[in-house]
């Protein structure tokens, strides 16, 4: 169920913002698209204060150090402390849609998908050269500008790879949304996941731009059927859809989603200029 | 915290330069040299275990003024074995078990750190390959350390502006299972390295004669390849042939048997002397993609396998495919240098083919043409010694299956 905040509550505990609308809300938190003092447009999400604090902090810190055009950039993140009992990150506000929206006018041409994508590969090797997994790469955290440029968006669930974990779960990967996850999301263990686990999920975004089709989820299929499909399933590269694309693209895509991770490539960079070339 | 956007990053990308490398072991410094001077290789290894810090940065100068890349692998491999660093690298306090490389202070580790780059500058160095420990089945300390190991190797590449290089050396029970090759490589590779240096524990003999073992490194370094960095092979020795045919950007190799793969007992205390004695010389024929002995069974081909095996070189000149032969045609170092330059020349133009793809088909070509041509002598009653002849098909199988098995990693790679 989503975290929810009634909007005039946060109001009153967020006095510095003016809120201009309420976003969609997930498990974990409650979004607002709000203004600062100075008329930035701003996201602020309101965290469910049944997470553990500590469990992304440190992510958290490593994330604002990044400026990229293709990542939202991290404004501030508050933990429950002696002085507030607040639990909040504000992000840049990003106007335009989400890439559900875009990805409802599937199947996207070759050159369109690759617009798109070399620019979210982008913004993931500005993750990864700071050793971040975003973990929870799915089309509600991609937004869509009017003029075609995505940025990813909510780092809720961002791990720094050159950390030590802090995530509740002593072993278990399982951490997102599993209609994006990676199999080792499903299986692994948090060691198994790093930027492969990211590209995995691009990969199915992708797949899902071309095809119109998401490789592995069925209607009416469970959680254990969608692991089996996941881990287990290749069909999604032999069903007339995907035959029929581009080899270009049908060899990329099927390396993203390789089964097991060494297989998948290691650099967003490289994935980011095939896509490039794609763009003509 | 050190801020590096993506464009800042592409600059570390790719310095790896494709092609023939010197793998320096014992006393083939100077070779290397000699044969840059001749345009063969690109780039040297040098190894503190074979040579003194002093000597090092020596070398990494004279290398670097004949236009070579230079690194230097610090030999992590076992690191409590009983041939540790020569005299001066000052690597011994790092030394440890692997279970206590993995536990490294952050003090210990920052001061590695700053040691792997005050090497890196004084040897000349173009990058820093990270120290890593054999991996091995069944041991995730040993994973735990590497992964140590490279995180101080990556702070001290960031902190001079080098690249880091993640070497991945894969143990003989590693490398027995499938599964347990994917979970090694898997680990190895969620380094942010800039490229891969891989050195392969073959089972025992001089070269591996098995097609499913070269077909399970073959899928490896495809798997490498495909991550998108560059690989390098190391301890390719002959086997060369094969590294750009699976997808390898570079092959590192030196003349010592010793270095024909990951070997262990090059970093064991030998109780006597050891070296070759008097061995006749062992004549390199790139017709043959092998070695056979010089003059006596050289000369005992016929006339016309001779000139198929004939092989020149500017260190083999004086052998001729017409007799006179006698030994004094080819002095015992002269072998090694015409071997290196054989094999050099074959990875340099297996490389300059630019696709994976098509340098598997040209290798296959190369040793299916070597496999007909020791027919050819066999059946012509002429046995060669070192069984010379026991590889070629077996590699020339692997490449077929691994092309076979990873079509649609060859097509990516064609994509890159």
């Amino acid at each position: 169920m989503p975290y929810d905040v009634p909007i005039d509550q946060a109001k009153r505990d967020f006095k510095e913002y003016t809120f201009v609308k309420r976003l969609t809300a997930s498990e974990q938190k409650c979004a607002f698209h709000v203004k600062n003092k100075e008329g930035d447009d701003l996201c602020l999400k309101i965290l469910n204060p049944t997470c553990d604090p500590a469990r992304v902090a440190r992510e958290i810190a490593a994330m604002q150090s990044i400026t990229h055009p293709h990542v939202a950039r991290l404004r501030e993140y508050h933990t429950p402390d002696a002085s507030s009992a607040r639990y909040f990150m504000v992000e840049d506000f990003v106007p335009g849609e989400d890439l559900t929206t875009v990805l409802a006018a599937a199947p996207l041409s070759r050159k369109a998908m690759a617009k798109l994508f070399s620019k979210i590969f982008d913004g993931l090797s500005a993750l990864q050269s700071q050793g971040l997994v975003h973990r929870d790469l799915k089309p509600s955290n991609i937004r869509v500008r009017g003029d075609g440029t995505p940025v990813i968006i909510d780092f809720g669930l961002v791990r720094h790879l050159g950390l030590p974990d802090v995530t509740a779960t002593a072993e278990g990967a399982a951490i997102g949304t599993p209609m994006f996850f990676a199999p080792e999301q499903f299986t692994g263990t948090k060691r198994d996941i790093d930027s492969r686990t990211d590209f995995f999920a691009a990969g199915v975004l992708i797949y899902m731009a071309m095809t119109g089709n998401h490789p592995f989820a069925k209607v009416g299929m469970g959680y254990k059927q969608l692991e089996a499909a996941v881990c287990n399933d290749a069909s999604c590269l032999t069903v007339p859809g995907f035959l029929k694309l581009e080899q270009s693209v049908r060899v990329l895509t099927t390396k993203l989603l390789e089964k097991h991770r060494i297989n998948r490539p290691a650099d967003a960079h490289t994935v980011r200029d095939i896509l490039r070339k794609m763009e003509v | 915290m050190l801020i590096r956007s993506a464009t800042s990053c592409e600059r570390w990308r790719f310095k790896l330069k494709p092609g023939f490398w010197h793998q320096c072991g014992d006393r083939s410094q100077t070779i290397a040299l000699e044969q840059l001077k001749l345009g063969n290789g690109v780039g040297v290894i040098l190894s503190p275990r074979d040579l003194t810090y002093a000597n090092a940065k020596l070398r990494g100068k004279q290398y670097e003024a004949h236009g070579a890349s230079v690194l230097v692998d610090p030999q992590f491999y076992l690191p409590t074995s009983s041939l540790g660093p020569k005299d001066g690298w000052d690597l011994s306090p790092f030394h440890l078990p692997a279970a206590k490389l993995a536990k490294l202070s952050p003090t210990a580790v920052s001061a590695l750190s700053r040691h792997l780059a005050a090497i890196s500058k004084a040897c000349s160095c173009s990058g820093i390959i990270a120290p890593a420990v054999i991996l091995e089945a069944g041991h995730p300390e040993v994973v735990d350390a590497n992964r140590v190991l490279f995180a101080a190797a990556k702070t001290a590449g960031d902190s001079i502006g080098v690249p880091t290089y993640c070497c991945i050396p894969v143990g003989h029970s590693v490398v027995q299972s499938s599964a347990e090759i994917a979970n090694a490589l898997a680990a190895a590779t969620s380094n942010t390295s800039s490229g891969w240096l891989l050195a392969w524990e073959f089972g025992a003999g001089r070269l591996p004669a098995s097609t499913s073992a070269v077909q399970a490194f073959g899928s490896a370094c495809v798997a490498l390849a495909t991550s998108g960095k560059p690989v390098l092979h190391l301890c390719a020795g002959p086997l060369a042939i094969l590294s750009p045919a699976f997808g390898c950007k570079a092959a590192g190799v030196c003349h010592s048997q010793n270095t024909w793969k990951l070997d262990r007992s090059r970093f064991i205390k030998k109780k006597k002397g050891g070296g070759g004695g008097d061995a006749p010389p062992r004549y390199f024929s790139s017709g043959l993609w092998g070695t056979l002995v010089f003059p006596d069974e050289y000369a005992a081909l016929t006339p016309s396998q001779r000139a198929a095996v004939h092989t020149p070189t500017p260190f083999s000149l004086g052998v001729r495919a017409t007799p006179p032969f006698n030994r004094a045609q080819l002095p015992k170092w002269d072998t090694n240098k015409h071997l290196l330059f054989a094999i050099g020349n074959r990875v340099k133009k297996l490389t300059a083919l630019g696709s994976a793809r098509a340098a598997a088909v040209a290798a296959k070509k190369d040793l299916d043409s070597a496999a007909g041509l020791h027919a050819s002598i066999a059946a012509s009653g002429k046995v060669l010694k070192d069984e010379t002849a026991a590889y070629q098909q077996a590699w020339s199988k692997s490449i077929e299956l691994v092309l076979a098995a990873h079509k649609n990693d060859y097509d990516f790679l064609d994509l890159l």
